[in-house]
């Protein structure tokens, strides 16, 4: 189908038109004006999110356009309007962290770019474009992670970054051209029926292997997360918060969507893999994060372990059941409220207290018991503790993994590592409220407060009312799970 | 039959043998060499080569923009990069291959996965489209065609990945007025486990 309905592509033009917009600007305005900046991304994120939200239709199947190279389905509307999200609240992590940063107006742009990337990655339905999209999400995140210059720690991250990503691009894209030979197609439906018509070839196995790979390194899966701790300590804390979310969704809506679309006939191969890797993910983020002292850090291991959650989701998408592609939507909106509101406070703390050791929120109850309160509920979240979106998260997580029948042991894996990490998380809280008492926050930059409120009403809203988003969730899930 | 591969044009399989070859000791070359200007020489073959397995394939715009764009400027690009750097801090820049054994078992390993992977499979009989003899010496047109019909969409990604890489290297690169030449690069980063 060529293109038919450019109202489809509403979000993306609108992505584009506003990073060009803000890049101009940057030359136009005079210094003391260049705040607008900020201020305007942040509104034209909603109306992308907004325009994506128009387009959203229970009852529409998926709709291919570009020569079928993009795909609109509610599975990609669900996930760009999560990206917009993504994008307002980094915006507002950011403004006041940029304040004393060099290259201030190309960072919003930039940022902008990766969402862009990001979106074009829910949609993408061919190989060239998932590459291409990929790499746009990759290059910029390179210099995002890298944006402190006179950082070492900083330069350090983006180089780890770069090394690591370049190579699992490549491994990818060498596994993705297996493909294209195997199936003589770039279209991921074309490449599913060709592949499914034949016998299960030992070449298409080893594509398969290849791209999850490529993939793994990119969503920091183990035993491919070797870099995931440095890049995020040594990145500027709002960019690492946008990492632990942004790219990592992104990542993962691609592996869901290649693997249901490319490999339905190697379904139970790819779910053992995908199972083992899941545990192995979840028991070395959480071993790793015991130890931790610098909450970057003991995050960045945090975030490993989640993406071992989503993996269990990720494994019972392959069932009939289809409770796993739900669950993982659900999560991944949990997890973006609970970890920028966590890194939202670590921006507050740091500020007061120049540090960005987890000691820094000792006594954290008496200085400033708001915060003190806030941040346990977000642990609590993390933890998977009732009544949070966490816990409701991680409910339907494990709840699909149990429905799935073959992989119920997956859930018994989750709820262990859940119990590791109530260790660590629990140590913050006992810090702030039993530790040394510390001055309290003088500054509360307004966006840092908003992220607080968002992350906090969010959290705690989708532990109490969760039907809603569990609702929309499922109806994204659809389009795969009739198949 | 060669490697089981029926060929009945045997001038044309000599051809693709040798800049097969090529290819392969061009990468070779590349990794293998100590010092990095050589490397980069290796690498020119090897980019060249592959120009050569697209003119067999009767790609020959693809050939012309290989050349061109890969061999001509980004291999030159690299060379003058690292003549620059070897006379900027006066060493000559050697490649440090010190994971020797490791390297090679684990090349070793993905070798054989994947000429495993290669020789084990039966393959389906695929039309990938017009064989090459069709569009011979029609390239330039076909591509095009394409570019803005069937890749469309990845056509208008790329310009927004170029403009997006272009300002995130120049942010990294560029000098602020006041900053200090040379003060990012001087302290050598530690890596924790």
């Amino acid at each position: 189908m060529p293109v038919t309905n450019l109202q489809l592509f509403l979000p993306e033009l609108l992505l584009t038109g506003l990073a060009l917009a803000v890049l101009l600007l940057d030359l136009w305005l005079p210094r003391a004006r260049r705040s607008v900046l900020p201020v305007l991304s942040v509104i034209g994120l909603l109306l992308v999110g907004l325009a994506a939200a128009s387009l959203w239709d229970p009852q529409r199947g998926p709709v291919y356009d570009f020569w079928n190279s993009y795909v609109t389905d509610n599975f990609a509307i669900f996930l760009k309007v999560f990206f917009a999200a993504v994008g307002g609240l980094v915006v507002l992590l950011s403004t006041d962290f940029l304040r004393d940063v060099r290259a201030y107006g190309e960072y919003w742009s930039l940022l902008l770019f990766v969402l862009l990337g990001m979106v074009l990655l829910a949609g993408a339905n061919d190989l060239i474009t998932i590459y291409l999209a990929f790499e746009l999400v990759s290059l910029v995140s390179y210099v995002l992670a890298g944006y402190r210059r006179e950082d070492p720690k900083s330069n350090e991250a983006a180089l780890k970054y770069f090394l690591y990503g370049a190579s699992a691009s490549g491994v990818m894209i060498y596994g993705m051209s297996l493909l294209y030979g195997l199936g003589g197609s770039t279209n991921l439906q074309v490449l599913g029926e060709r592949l499914a018509s034949g016998e299960v070839t030992p070449l298409g196995a080893l594509a398969l292997m290849l791209v999850l790979t490529g993939l793994g390194y990119k969503v920091a899966m183990a035993p491919f997360q070797a870099w995931c701790p440095d890049v995020y300590e040594g990145a500027p804390t709002p960019v690492t918060a946008f990492l632990s979310v942004g790219p990592k969704a992104a990542g993962f809506a691609v592996l869901i969507r290649f693997a249901l679309s490319v490999f339905p006939s190697l379904l139970p191969q790819w779910q053992v893999v995908v199972a083992i890797l899941a545990t192995l993910t979840m028991f070395v983020g959480n071993l790793l994060a015991i130890r931790q002292q610098n909450l970057k850090r003991l995050l960045a291991y945090s975030s490993i372990a989640h993406a071992g959650y989503l993996l269990i989701g990720v494994v019972a998408a392959g069932s009939q059941a289809g409770w796993g592609l739900p669950a993982v939507l659900f999560y991944l909106v949990a997890y973006l409220l609970m970890n920028l509101g966590a890194f939202a406070l670590l921006l507050l703390v740091a500020r007061t207290r120049g540090t960005e050791e987890i000691s820094g929120f000792s006594g954290l109850a008496q200085g400033a018991p708001f915060a003190a309160a806030t941040m346990l509920i977000l642990l609590l979240s993390l933890t998977g503790i009732p009544p949070t979106g966490g816990f409701v998260g991680k409910f339907y997580l494990f709840a699909a993994a149990i429905e799935s029948g073959t992989w119920w042991w997956l859930a018994l894996v989750g709820i262990i590592n859940s119990a590791i990490s109530l260790y660590y998380y629990m140590n913050i809280a006992r810090l702030m409220y039993f530790g040394q008492p510390a001055p309290e926050l003088v500054k509360r930059p307004a966006g840092l407060s908003v992220v607080v409120w968002v992350a906090l009403i969010g959290t705690l809203g989708l532990g109490l009312v969760p039907e809603p988003l569990m609702a929309l969730a499922r109806q994204a899930g659809m389009l795969f799970v009739g198949r | 039959m060669l490697f089981g591969l029926p060929y009945t044009n045997y001038v044309e399989y000599l051809a693709f043998l040798s800049v097969a070859g090529l290819t392969l000791l061009g990468g070779l070359g590349t990794i293998v060499a100590r010092r990095v200007f050589p490397a980069c020489l290796w690498l020119l073959v090897c980019l060249g080569g592959v120009a050569g397995l697209y003119a067999l394939l009767a790609g020959h715009l693809l050939m012309a923009v290989q050349i061109l764009v890969y061999a001509g400027a980004i291999t030159v690009l690299i060379i003058f990069a690292v003549m620059l750097l070897q006379r900027h801090t006066g060493r000559i820049i050697m490649a440090e291959n010190q994971h020797l054994i490791g390297g090679v078992l684990a090349a070793g390993f993905m070798a054989t996965l994947i000429l495993v992977g290669i020789f084990t499979t039966r393959y389906q009989p695929l039309a990938f489209g017009d064989t090459p003899a069709t569009f011979a010496g029609d390239n330039v047109k076909l591509i095009g065609h394409l570019l803005l019909t069937k890749y469309l969409l990845p056509f208008e990604v790329v310009s927004v990945v170029l403009l997006a890489s272009m300002i995130g290297a120049l942010v990294l690169a560029r000098q602020e007025p006041g900053e200090n030449p040379g003060a990012a690069e001087a302290p050598e980063a530690e890596s924790q486990p």
